[in-house]
């Protein structure tokens, strides 16, 4: 990179000197649009400018399936125009403010605050930090109060929003669930409206949609026919590597498994598959557009398609010749997923991952893990036959229930691991990756509480004690980061002061440095004691939201958000917990009432049943 | 059937391409992942590595730096069938980003190994005063040495840029922008790169601005 100064009227965008400061920052690419697939329109020629900002950066933002579908969506539509924004890194956004360089969409340059809808993709709560700093960067006040009717309407989605509370300060309306067809309808009204009282009340007159101004009660929005649904076929081709830099390809939607910890098994459902056929045609369609030489088959658990054998067998003959690989991000523990995986690994070798979350078979009944540790040594066997040599696994700590017996049997699996691959001749490499529990609303652990950062740190040496002298590589998340996590995710309404404060920084005098908190997801820029004097400050202790165990009777902040599941179904499910009882698979067993059926008229699992 | 087995340098494309100001910002591993994708979008029959991990099979000449624009960039394709260069070229701009774009294509002949260049012709927009800049030109292509300091991560490095130094002088002027040509050497003992350039000439010149940097061809 040339270290001399470029001085040019524009680069790209609007008069703004970006070559002034591109070649100063990492990644320049990030900031300059202009990839294949981008959408450009003529703002003058639209009546909705609509910018899709993604809180975090440009490599993780264009990973986001949410934000590829909405891009594709908006786009089709005559009468709007959707345009990209990312979190800018911080040595760009210190540019940004030192040469008075607004929050600027990618595609056309323009500001964001002449858009007149933002919709923010809340998938992670470390990252709320950068909505506000994203809103300032742009120049559009970051409380709701405090925005008037210039000002773009601020709106939000993403399963964050399945608990909108600890946000609601800052976002004038939250779209709850799935967004293909609720987006339309929102930018129905929009149309519509005349002045933003208005706006808000048809806003929140739109089911799915909850207006924290409004207190509306809301029941989630559902895609049931994933067939009919809008797909992105020419997705935005990113210029720089990105996280998923691939072709992904969601084949189902929804898990019926049942993991009792897992949020997105639980709000996301019923199951439903787009059919082969569907996919096919799609696949067919994304290889032509981007180029891309690997299919990801997108979902919370792919070897969970009906038919995923057939799927992945048609897909290999169809697209090897055209060294075009395969690859599934989620694969059960068993043997016959591993020969399916096998396949797919004859183009592209990687290493294999599973998650068995829980080391024991009493923790893992707790949580509704399904699988037994003769199944996950089954599959590890079949996967050194079929050659892999490289085994990461996955667990949690700090699960209801777990005792000092359960962090051992992680590292008394991970050596019996260790060990098929030494009775078969040859040295694995096996990492161990454990991350902290954190409880989530709409699941059954929605009222247990999270272990104190303390108790996590100690079960942590507890690991690593057992850990010592086999053969494993341990990695784990930080403690304190996942007790942020814990607060944001449960939090209530007045979690919004802190929120405010962690990222404005302290007034000046207060002894503390003045610096901005933004990308708390990121553990060089996280500062857990920033947080703390944060909510210090704002009268609250984590403690309360983190590591306390709730009533079954008591409000929670999240009680007038309905994702289907009926709170006796998730007290029943806590209750099993306890007493290590699982409940099956419900596409394989029977319908457990989780109450989604409510919601969706026929729910595709028990269809599926009655047809049995 | 043809019976004749292949040979290897049969089926050879040498492409020179522009980097325009749209993708200046990419880096040269950008450039290529974006001219991978657009290959297989064109449906050009390239061959490709064997092993867990295929690639196509292509050369490449010197990249120029992140922020550069350049009028030659040089890739060689290895086609696994035959395909007319100008087929490939037409193929290629259908469907390659804005600011990426094959301006010449053509088959190579037989034998020729890889991109051979000694140099590249850059032309530099500044901001200054012209007659300064050209008498310190005309100065840089007098002397007998010039030392100029490399910095690569936190280490510092002297070195020499007069044998690199091919050519430099003042195109044109209007007002205080200043557009100056220099040929650079590049090759096996590092050669030379623009930045090195202008840091010899801000020794000379304190106030100048560089606005851009481009390169006109490879030599």
């Amino acid at each position: 990179m040339l270290a001399c100064r470029y001085r040019r009227t524009s680069f790209l965008f609007m008069g703004y000197r970006l070559d002034d400061i591109l070649p100063k920052v990492t990644k320049p690419a990030r900031y300059t649009g202009g990839e294949y697939n981008a959408v450009h329109k003529n703002h003058a020629h639209v009546q909705v400018k609509f910018a899709l900002a993604f809180p975090d950066t440009y490599e993780i933002g264009m990973s986001n399936l949410g934000i590829r579908i909405l891009y594709h969506i908006l786009n089709k539509r005559s009468d709007t125009v959707a345009e990209r924004v990312f979190a800018p890194w911080t040595d760009m956004e210190a540019e940004m403010r030192a040469h008075e360089i607004p929050l600027y969409a990618l595609e056309s340059g323009q500001p964001l605050k002449d858009f007149d809808i933002v919709g923010f993709s809340l998938g992670y709560e470390l990252t709320y930090t950068n909505v506000l700093n994203m809103l300032d960067l742009a120049g559009i006040p970051v409380l709701a109060s405090e925005r008037g009717e210039d000002a773009p309407l601020i709106i939000a989605g993403g399963c964050c929003t399945v608990n909108p509370e600890p946000m609601a300060d800052f976002v004038d309306a939250f779209v709850i669930g799935e967004g293909e067809e609720v987006v339309h309808e929102i930018i129905e009204v929009f149309k519509a409206h005349k002045g933003k009282n208005a706006l808000l009340q048809g806003l929140a007159e739109t089911p799915g949609v909850y207006v924290p101004s409004l207190n509306n009660a809301v029941t989630k929005r559902v895609v049931l026919d994933l067939d009919a649904a809008e797909y992105p076929d020419a997705p935005v081709m990113p210029f720089i590597e990105t996280v998923h830099d691939r072709i992904a390809l969601e084949v189902m939607r929804g898990c019926s498994r049942g993991c009792r910890f897992c949020q997105a098994g639980m709000i996301y459902r019923p199951v439903r598959e787009r059919s082969q056929e569907k996919l096919g045609e799609l696949a067919d369609r994304l290889v032509n557009n981007t180029g891309y030489d690997e299919i990801s088959l997108l979902s919370l658990s792919t070897a969970d398609y009906r038919g995923i054998e057939g799927l992945v067998r048609d897909f290999i003959g169809r697209f090897e010749p055209q060294r075009i690989g395969i690859s599934l991000p989620s694969l059960r523990a068993d043997a016959a997923c591993m020969e399916l995986a096998s396949e797919i690994q004859k183009v592209r070798k990687s290493g294999l991952t599973l998650a068995p979350e829980a080391g024991t078979q009493r923790l893992r009944n707790v949580i509704n893990k399904n699988v037994t540790e003769e199944d996950l040594l089954g599959a590890v066997e079949a996967a050194f036959r079929f050659g892999w040599k490289r085994v990461k696994l996955y667990f949690m700590i700090g699960l209801p229930t777990e005792t000092d017996e359960d962090i051992r049997g992680i590292a008394h699996l991970a050596q019996e691991v260790w060990r098929i691959g030494k009775r078969m001749g040859f040295r694995p490499t096996i990492n161990v990756s454990v991350a902290s529990f954190v409880p989530k609303p709409h699941t059954p652990f929605q009222w247990r509480a999270q272990d104190s950062v303390e108790e996590i740190e100690r079960k942590q040496e507890v690991l690593k004690r057992a850990l010592v002298g086999k053969h494993v590589e341990l990695s784990w998340h930080d403690a304190r980061t996942s007790q942020l996590e814990a607060v944001l995710s449960r939090g209530d309404r007045r979690l919004g002061k802190a929120i405010l404060l962690a990222w404005r920084g302290c007034p000046d005098g207060s002894g503390c440095s003045l610096r901005r908190h933004r990308f708390d997801a990121w553990h060089e820029e996280f500062d857990y004691s920033k947080w703390m004097q944060a909510f210090d400050e704002a009268g609250i202790d984590p403690g309360f939201y983190a590591n306390r165990v709730r009533d079954y009777n008591e409000v929670l902040p999240w009680d007038h958000i309905d994702c289907g599941e009926t709170k006796e179904f998730l007290i029943r499910e806590d209750q099993l917990a306890e007493s290590g009882e699982v409940t099956p698979d419900c596409r394989l067993d029977k319908c457990h009432s989780c109450g989604v059926s409510r919601l969706v008229m026929d729910c595709p699992v028990v269809k599926v049943n009655d047809e049995r | 059937m043809n019976a004749e087995p292949r040979t290897k340098n049969q089926n050879r494309v040498l492409l020179r391409l522009q980097k325009g100001s749209e993708v200046k910002y990419l880096s040269h591993l950008d450039f290529i992942r974006a001219f991978e994708c657009a290959l297989r979008r064109a449906r050009i029959p390239v061959e490709y590595s064997a092993g867990f991990n295929p690639r196509p099979r292509m050369s490449f000449g010197s990249a120029v730096g992140v922020g550069v624009t350049s009028n030659d960039e040089r890739i060689i394709l290895e086609l696994a069938e035959p395909m007319a260069a100008s087929e490939v070229k037409e193929a290629l701009n259908s469907i390659l980003p804005k600011g990426i774009e094959v301006l010449e294509a053509e088959a190579l002949p037989e034998g020729t190994k890889r991109i051979v260049t000694t140099g590249s012709q850059f032309k530099l927009a500044l901001r200054g005063d012209s007659s300064a800049i050209e008498k310190a030109a005309g100065e840089l292509l007098k002397s007998k040495e010039i030392p100029v300091t490399r910095v690569r991560e936190n280490r510092t490095k002297q070195t020499d840029l007069r044998p690199n130094l091919i050519e430099a002088r003042v195109t044109g002027s209007d007002g205080d922008s200043v557009t100056l040509e220099i040929g650079l050497r590049s090759g096996d003992s590092g050669g030379a790169r623009p930045q090195d350039f202008m840091q010899a000439l801000e020794q000379k010149v304190p106030n100048i601005v560089l606005l851009s940097v481009h390169r006109i061809k490879q030599l």
